[in-house]
């Protein structure tokens, strides 16, 4: 296993005739992630309480929440951006992040922004990220030129270009307007589908998990209150009643008993 | 709750590397701030007391306190930081001030710009050391001289930060103030000035350390008192042990200066903590 | 609005009225002047010597009353060239100095004229004041050694002065020796670190830099010296109140009098403590200084030779770019 994801990287290498970045990759098995006892908390508020969790490699992941859950806290850990107080965490070496706002570096142009911290090396593979992002040709744009839906694209290409075995999405469309959103919500489930990472997709919108995540899970008080898998066919139809009896459920166990019926 | 063991397909997995800043307790960064001064006044003391600094190289540790106390015992201590302190205060006061409207007005408008920031950057270029003649001959050699010479050379970094500050103030937060009705000294003093906040403290910093130049300076000429009096005294007379103990008083002054703006950012800006990178 | 405009007048006002303190300061020290007399502004006098000794027993000012006129005591100055901006500004009208250093600003302007001098003290027991210092270790034996060498004076002073009569002397041609023109509290820290190689110590240098171990060349006094001590004052004060100027002097001679037979007294005048106060064996040599002191005199026509003779050497090496006339920089207390 670990052999296969070791040549997936030399291929992404510009210099390797292979034009993408591990498309239609091996069918991955084993654990992206795994954390067991995780705690921690804010002075007296605990945002987790000692919570388990497996992700399989390949496999996308909603979690869901009302506000100040620790669903962020949770993304924050895994991006080793926050530190628990107690449980182990493991995840794999190569994991990128994504959040709400684009989080781009003003003074550097598009492409600069995308290979951000790589090698000059990593040009080739970056132009190929931007393009598959909708993006091509605005490698020498600055970022202050872009609408907000082209810089979370560029936001995503930074992300991909890593080739990361798991992809922390936090919140990444809530910023977006409704159509872009959708457009944005198609276009990540394409690259999820294409690239095989293992994905942890933060969100409000219980629509958005449904139709893009293959289990769900709600974080209440601390806890996983759902850990629901979605077995539904791609593309997903909203008024499937299966996607709507999905929906219903997560947002009554999210307490928005009303919205459920 | 029992613990699950972790699955044996786990492979390759790591715990993730910490990328945030170490939160450090109170205490320990304080201790640290002082380590290094520490270890330079250890070094001082050894070097003094082992031999291994000549005392007209270096005075001893010792020799500076000596001078410490006769100026204290003298009462002049006292004296000199009292009136180097009513002319650096009225100095920044004064040059601060007309830095902080110039800068203001020269980043709110584009008629202020094109007016004053050209003034400004000439201003800028010319040593306020080199204007110490013509002041002379314009103010005599009294306290009014001092004041000028001070607030002379705060003004400009003042107008350099506070231009910065407002320039750098979120266009679109104005534009909606403009939108409230705000216009002129209002929109200045509720949207811009607090927004400029920072730049304008970080300017104070510079200012106060400004004026301590400028108090050498200004007291070298017809000064009886001040801390840029014993400067010159301790030169006339080849005191080294006084000429180091000026260099410790400004040293502390330096820290104090820190130490109140530190404290002011605290009471004037209680949100700067949620948006400060560190 | 009329809110904000009140606060931006307060602010105003606030900093016109500060400001206006400042200013209102620096008249208050003039205090106790006498409407329409003289007053005679001088310099800080320090801690020792005549005029400190007046200053706080008050002498200048009880004197100067007699004649209508009042004394402001202003502060000190860290060089010579900001004393002389100080007078220019009318900050002091009288100042004590020395030839060799008035020249310069004699030379360009007739607002300043030298009323007194003082003869240099022959007295053998009379501490040296000056001197052309090496580092002891130096090779240098003589001043014929000093070719190539570079030499801290102070610009247009009497460092500079002493060294062109000390080459002169020892037959050395004057370019062939460097000299870098240094402050005295400059050249102390560059002749200290070896960056030049030998200084004409004066005043307060002198004794510092012996005390530290330089060996001593030769002193002023053994050259033909021509350099006086003198007292100057700004031409208005000296045209339109001359006797408020020979008060001054007159209470200047009476003291140097009994500082020669009480020397003790005068130092330390102020402050036994501080940077300004001396002690020890330095105290000794100050004692020594006042009792061999000489008593400073009206100059007169038979002492323009002193004048010519220094600006002379002066004019011959380049340091002044223009003759001066004794007559015109002397003042003569006696015949105004």
């Amino acid at each position: 296993m670990n052999d296969t994801r070791t040549e997936a990287v030399e291929d992404s290498a510009p210099n390797a005739g292979t034009p993408d970045l591990n498309v239609n990759g091996p069918t991955v098995n084993g654990l992206a992630v795994s954390i067991r006892g995780l705690r921690k908390s804010f002075g007296p508020k605990s945002v987790l309480a000692g919570i388990d969790l497996d992700i399989e490699r390949g496999e996308f992941l909603a979690l869901l929440g009302p506000s100040g859950t620790g669903k962020t806290t949770l993304l924050r850990i895994l991006a080793g951006l926050e530190r628990q107080d107690e449980g182990t965490v493991l995840v794999p070496p190569r994991r990128t992040t994504v959040y709400q706002e684009p989080r781009l570096v003003q003074a550097r142009r598009v492409l600069a922004n995308v290979t951000l911290g790589l090698p000059r090396s990593a040009r080739a593979a970056a132009l190929r990220a931007l393009a598959e992002v909708g993006l091509e040709g605005y490698g020498r744009a600055w970022p202050a030129t872009l609408s907000g839906g082209e810089a979370q694209r560029v936001a995503l290409a930074r992300a991909l270009v890593r080739d990361p075995e798991v992809l922390l999405l936090d919140e990444p469309f809530a910023a977006l307007d409704a159509l872009t959103r959708l457009q944005m919500q198609e276009l990540v489930a394409e690259l999820c589908a294409r690239h095989r990472p293992a994905v942890v997709l933060v969100t409000h919108d219980v629509e958005e998990a449904v139709r893009l995540a293959d289990r769900v899970l709600v974080l209440r008080d601390g806890e996983f209150v759902v850990d629901e898998r979605i077995d539904l066919p791609s593309p997903r139809d909203r008024n499937d009643p299966a996607f709507v009896a999905y929906r219903r459920l997560f947002l009554s166990r999210l307490g928005v008993a009303a919205a459920a019926h | 709750m029992t613990l699950q063991a972790v699955r044996p397909d786990a492979v390759g997995l790591e715990p993730p590397e910490y990328l945030g800043s170490a939160g450090r307790s109170r205490a320990l960064s304080i201790g640290l701030r002082f380590v290094v001064p520490f270890l330079l006044l250890a070094v001082w003391w050894y070097g003094s007391s082992s031999g291994r600094i000549p005392a007209d190289v270096l005075a001893s540790p010792g020799a500076v306190v000596g001078a410490l106390r006769e100026l204290i015992a003298t009462g002049q201590l006292g004296d000199f930081l009292l009136a180097s302190g009513r002319r650096a205060g009225l100095g920044v006061l004064v040059g601060a001030g007309a830095g902080l409207l110039l800068g203001v007005a020269s980043g709110l408008s584009a008629l202020g710009e094109e007016l004053i920031d050209p003034v400004m950057q000439m201003k800028r270029a010319v040593p306020f050391l080199a204007l110490v003649p013509l002041f002379i001959s314009w103010f005599g050699v009294g306290e009014t001289f001092k004041i000028v010479l001070i607030a002379v050379a705060a003004t400009a970094p003042m107008y350099a930060y506070t231009y910065l500050g407002v320039r750098g103030v979120d266009r679109k937060v104005v534009e909606a103030a403009r939108g409230f009705g705000l216009t002129g000294i209002r929109l200045a003093v509720a949207v811009v000035l607090p927004s400029a906040l920072p730049n304008i403290l970080m300017a104070l910093r510079i200012c106060l350390s400004v004026s301590l130049t400028g108090l050498i300076a200004a007291e070298q000429i017809g000064a009886t008192e001040g801390i840029g009096y014993l400067v010159t005294l301790a030169q006339q007379y080849y005191r080294s042990d006084y000429m180091v103990l000026c260099i410790a008083i400004y040293a502390l002054l330096g820290l104090t200066f820190d130490l109140l703006i530190r404290g002011v950012e605290r009471l004037a800006m209680p949100w700067h903590g949620h948006v400060a990178a560190r | 609005m009329s809110k904000f405009r009140r606060r931006a007048l307060v602010a105003l006002s606030l900093v016109a009225l500060s400001l206006a303190a400042a200013c209102g300061s620096s008249t208050d020290a003039a205090g106790g002047r006498a409407p329409g007399g003289a007053v005679l502004k001088l310099q800080d006098p320090g801690n020792s010597g005549p005029l400190a000794y007046a200053k706080r027993e008050g002498i200048l000012e009880k004197r100067l009353a007699s004649v209508g006129a009042s004394v402001e005591w202003g502060g000190s100055y860290a060089s010579f060239t900001a004393t002389f901006d100080a007078v220019r500004s009318n900050s002091i009208n009288l100042l004590q100095g020395a030839i060799s250093p008035a020249l310069g600003y004699l030379a360009n302007g007739k607002d300043i004229k030298i009323f007194s001098v003082t003869d240099s003290v022959t007295d053998p027991a009379a501490p040296q004041t000056d001197g052309l210092v090496v580092p002891p270790t130096s090779p240098i034996k003589s001043v014929k050694d000093l070719v190539g060498k570079q030499v801290a004076v102070n610009k247009g002073g009497k460092g500079e002065y002493l060294l062109l009569l000390a080459l002169v002397q020892a037959g050395v041609p004057v370019d062939q020796v460097k000299r870098v023109y240094l402050n005295p509290d400059q050249a102390a820290s560059a002749f200290a670190t070896g960056k030049v190689d030998a200084w004409w110590a004066i005043v307060r240098a002198y004794p510092e830099v012996v005390a530290k171990g330089a060996r001593v060349l030769v002193h002023g006094r053994d050259l033909p010296d021509r350099d006086l001590t003198i007292y100057a004052a700004r031409t208005d004060l000296l045209q339109q109140h001359p006797d408020a100027v020979r008060v001054f002097l007159q209470v200047l001679q009476e003291l140097t009098e009994q500082s020669k037979k009480e020397p003790e007294k005068f130092q330390n005048v102020f402050l036994s403590q501080g940077p300004t106060a001396v002690s020890g064996p330095r105290l000794e040599v100050e004692i020594a200084k006042t009792r061999t002191a000489a008593i400073p005199r009206p100059i007169t026509q038979a002492d323009y030779a002193y004048i010519s003779d220094v600006a002379g050497v002066f004019r011959k090496y380049g340091v002044l770019s223009v003759d001066v006339n004794p007559a015109d920089v002397a003042f003569d207390l006696q015949k105004s």
